[in-house]
């Protein structure tokens, strides 16, 4: 059972990190990104930041986050199913 | 989601609970005996109840709600224009059950804070731990005059989806071509910022391409309202001559209405509707009254980590009753709410702090079909309240391309295919 709590404490989501399945759930009419590794969705992330990548809300939302928000939001959402 | 088995959370949770205080008094504390009630299925109540269950599988959850199925608000006043059917509007709370949350089908009445006990109507007690409250919100029947339920039934609000909503419609197609459609929309806050805006585009759109002599009326409380330089250019470019706005500044507050005479009556004006839509001032949920979690002026202040009411400790208010600072009352807000506030009390009912919250919304809205706008919004809280962080966020670009409007209107079916699924599982 301490097991448990352990487990869940670790995979406590950084501020941030909660929000994406609003729009990225699994399964989703969405760009599904649970489970796509952790360097490629900070990647993603912040090309939508600098608007090197072109998007529609993506780019007004990741402006509102830090570099190291971004590096922590994608870790956690690399390993959710 | 969790594979944790059901919970029943009645007489089987206690006999586990009885025997873990004998024998292991720790594990009990940290994991056994924590129950969560949840008040309203909507999408806040709802993806919190499921939420929980993955942050925390040992804590028994309990969601009360009044419907046996819900009717969703986005994506209704499509179902006005005649775009889509209700039944795409509802929701069951099977995929809930099947997340280990006790379900139950009433109507919250009473709230003890001091017992931590909900009653509802038909009796039953439910007692709690933490108590969260998603009751969304009333319509304020009374706060305009000429405004109750016996005239909703005339000049319908179709601000709860369901029968008010098909009521709109079956009007919109029963009125003459050449006839006149009035809504009068309410000042600031209620739920759903730019969804007055919304109706009016696809009511116009209904209009124009269904009964071209008619016209629509748009009486505002306001003078600025929500993307409105989007929704104004759209208007000029789509529906000409076919819908005006009348502002707050222009006499556009409606004092009044009567529903014999499908009247809106304005300081300069009375205009008759040949279909009237009255989306009148809103509050919190009753519950939210009853439990004392309202304030006076009728929303609920929380704490923008935890969600829990600065008026009563242990009930925490999410979604649209909630008082959340910059963020609007939407689908999208409550159901992100919902997350932060579950992961708050699975950390709270281990007698954790809550982490710092950081939030987003998205809403969309639609010109006409195909043709998407949309807002967004990053908060943290600053000084107690959730707030704007500069120089994020914002409304879709002014005069962007037709292949930019597609492409946030297909956003727009992906995201209400999400939501409804993260949340009804």
């Amino acid at each position: 059972m301490r097991g448990v709590v352990l487990a869940a404490l670790l995979l406590l989501p950084p501020p941030g990190a909660t929000n994406c399945s609003g729009c990225h759930a699994a399964g989703s009419g969405n760009v599904a990104i649970n489970g796509r590794d952790a360097g490629e969705l900070a990647g993603l992330m912040n090309s939508y930041r600098s608007g090197a990548l072109a998007s529609t809300a993506m780019g007004r939302l990741m402006k509102g986050l830090l570099p190291a928000d971004i590096d922590a939001i994608a870790a956690w959402v690399s390993v959710q199913k | 989601m969790s594979g944790a088995p059901a919970s029943g959370g009645g007489v089987g949770r206690r006999v586990l609970l009885a025997g873990a205080l004998l024998a292991m008094p720790f594990v009990a504390r940290a994991q056994g005996s924590a129950r969560v009630v949840v008040v309203g299925g909507g999408f806040g109540g709802a993806t919190l109840a499921r939420a929980l269950r993955t942050a925390d599988p040992t804590i028994a959850v309990t969601l009360v709600e009044a419907n046996a199925t819900y009717t969703s608000c986005p994506y209704s006043n499509e179902v006005i224009a005649g775009l889509r059917d209700l039944a795409a509007q509802r929701f069951g709370y099977a995929g809930i059950a099947a997340a280990g949350v006790r379900v139950i089908q009433g109507t919250a009445t009473g709230v003890d804070p001091t017992a931590r006990r909900v009653t509802l109507a038909d009796g039953t007690a439910l007692e709690y731990d933490r108590l969260v409250l998603s009751p969304g919100v009333d319509m304020a029947f009374g706060a305009l005059p000429g405004y109750d339920e016996a005239a909703a039934e005339i000049m319908p609000h179709a601000w709860k989806a369901g029968a008010q909503t098909d009521l709109l419609r079956r009007q919109l197609e029963a009125m003459e071509d050449g006839g006149v459609v009035v809504i009068s929309a309410p000042a600031n806050p209620y739920r759903c910022p730019p969804g007055p805006y919304e109706r009016a585009s696809l009511i116009a759109y209904y209009l124009k391409t269904r009964k071209p002599k008619s016209k629509l009326l748009l009486l505002d409380a306001k003078d600025a309202f929500s993307k409105q330089k989007l929704f104004e250019g759209g208007w000029a470019a789509l529906y000409p001559g076919i819908l005006e706005r009348v502002s707050q500044s222009d006499g556009g507050t409606v004092t009044r209405v009567n529903a014999a005479t499908r009247s809106f009556v304005t300081d300069f004006d009375t205009h008759k509707a040949a279909v009237g839509n009255v989306i009148p001032p809103q509050r919190a949920g009753r519950i939210a009254v009853v439990a004392g979690v309202a304030d006076r002026t009728g929303w609920c202040p929380i704490d923008p980590a935890s969600f829990e009411s600065r008026l009563v400790p242990g009930i925490h208010v999410i979604g649209d009753a909630a008082i959340a600072g910059a963020m609007p009352k939407s689908a999208f807000a409550a159901n992100a709410q919902a997350k932060i506030c579950a992961w708050a009390l699975a950390r709270l009912l281990t007698d954790a702090t809550p982490a710092e919250p950081l939030l987003m919304n998205t809403c969309y809205s639609l010109l006409a079909p195909g043709d998407g706008i949309s807002v967004a919004g990053v908060y943290r809280p600053k000084n107690g309240v959730l707030t704007d962080v500069e120089g994020a966020g914002g409304t879709s670009p002014l005069n962007a391309p037709p292949e930019f409007r597609a492409q946030e209107a297909r956003e727009a079916d992906a995201w209400f295919q999400t939501i409804t699924a993260e949340t009804f599982g």
